[in-house]
């Protein structure tokens, strides 16, 4: 008989990712938005990278993958 | 295989920077470009000195390390480039995706990540630099629509390392296959 296994990621601990990858989303969307100085978009990697990982875990729960 | 693949970019390297050294003479005898002689001259020595130190380096084998450096220097190179010819409206923009096609189909999605990081630190460094007037947001949509491209190379470039692992298993296969018929039609002993 298989013994249980606790889920590795939690329906709330997936949407607490899925509401910072839209916070992040939308930070980045201002910055481009209404930047005025170049050196905003020196953040852009930080919270592109932290998008798509916060996308990828969210799309992954969906799926039931965890 | 990277000492290859390495090899292979010096050769591209060169042509390419023919092409480039190529163009902007072209363009500063029309007037299109306002760079002086001592910036394409001191440009091109530069890549001149670190495609022969790179091919020295790889006569010996190929450390880990050496894809990370040749791709960050040819993409400080084109910024440097870019910053000469005329900033966020100079016409060699389009040599970032040379070195970010040419790398994301060779190494894969990490490396597609790797490239679009530093073109979006040097391209943000440039633009602080020589800060333009007016609006920003046309240089954000250019910065994303890189990400765009490079997450899409790099997404091909797994599919395309997934069938070459799948093709490889096949042909070992094939090639046991053969091996015991070759053992069978010899017969019992």
């Amino acid at each position: 008989m298989r013994a249980h296994r606790a889920p590795v990621l939690t329906g709330r601990g997936a949407g607490a990712i899925a509401l910072a990858g839209l916070l992040l989303l939308a930070v980045l969307v201002g910055i481009a938005w209404r930047a005025t100085s170049a050196l905003w978009f020196l953040v852009f990697p930080v919270l592109l990278l932290g998008l798509l990982a916060a996308a990828g875990m969210a799309v992954l729960w969906i799926l039931r993958h965890f | 295989m990277e000492q290859q693949i390495e090899r292979s970019k010096v050769v591209v390297r060169w042509i390419v920077g023919a092409a480039l050294v190529g163009a902007v003479v072209v363009l500063k005898g029309r007037g299109e470009v306002a760079v002086g002689w001592p910036v394409v001259i001191g440009l091109t020595a530069l890549l001149a000195a670190l495609n022969l130190t790179y091919w020295a380096i790889l006569r010996r084998g190929a450390p880990r390390w050496l894809k990370y450096l040749t791709t960050a220097t040819d993409l400080a190179l084109i910024s440097a480039l870019i910053a000469f010819t005329g900033g966020r409206s100079s016409v060699f923009f389009f040599a970032y995706f040379i070195v970010l096609v040419s790398n994301s189909f060779r190494y894969g999605m990490g490396m597609a990540l790797y490239v679009a990081t530093g073109f979006n630190l040097l391209y943000a460094g440039l633009l602080a630099a020589a800060p333009p007037e007016g609006d920003l947001t046309i240089e954000a949509v250019k910065i994303f629509a890189f990400w765009g491209i490079a997450l899409y190379a790099g997404y091909l470039a797994m599919r395309f390392q997934r069938q070459a692992r799948i093709l490889q298993s096949y042909e070992e296969v094939i090639a046991a296959l053969r091996h015991e018929v070759a053992e069978l039609r010899r017969g019992p002993r």
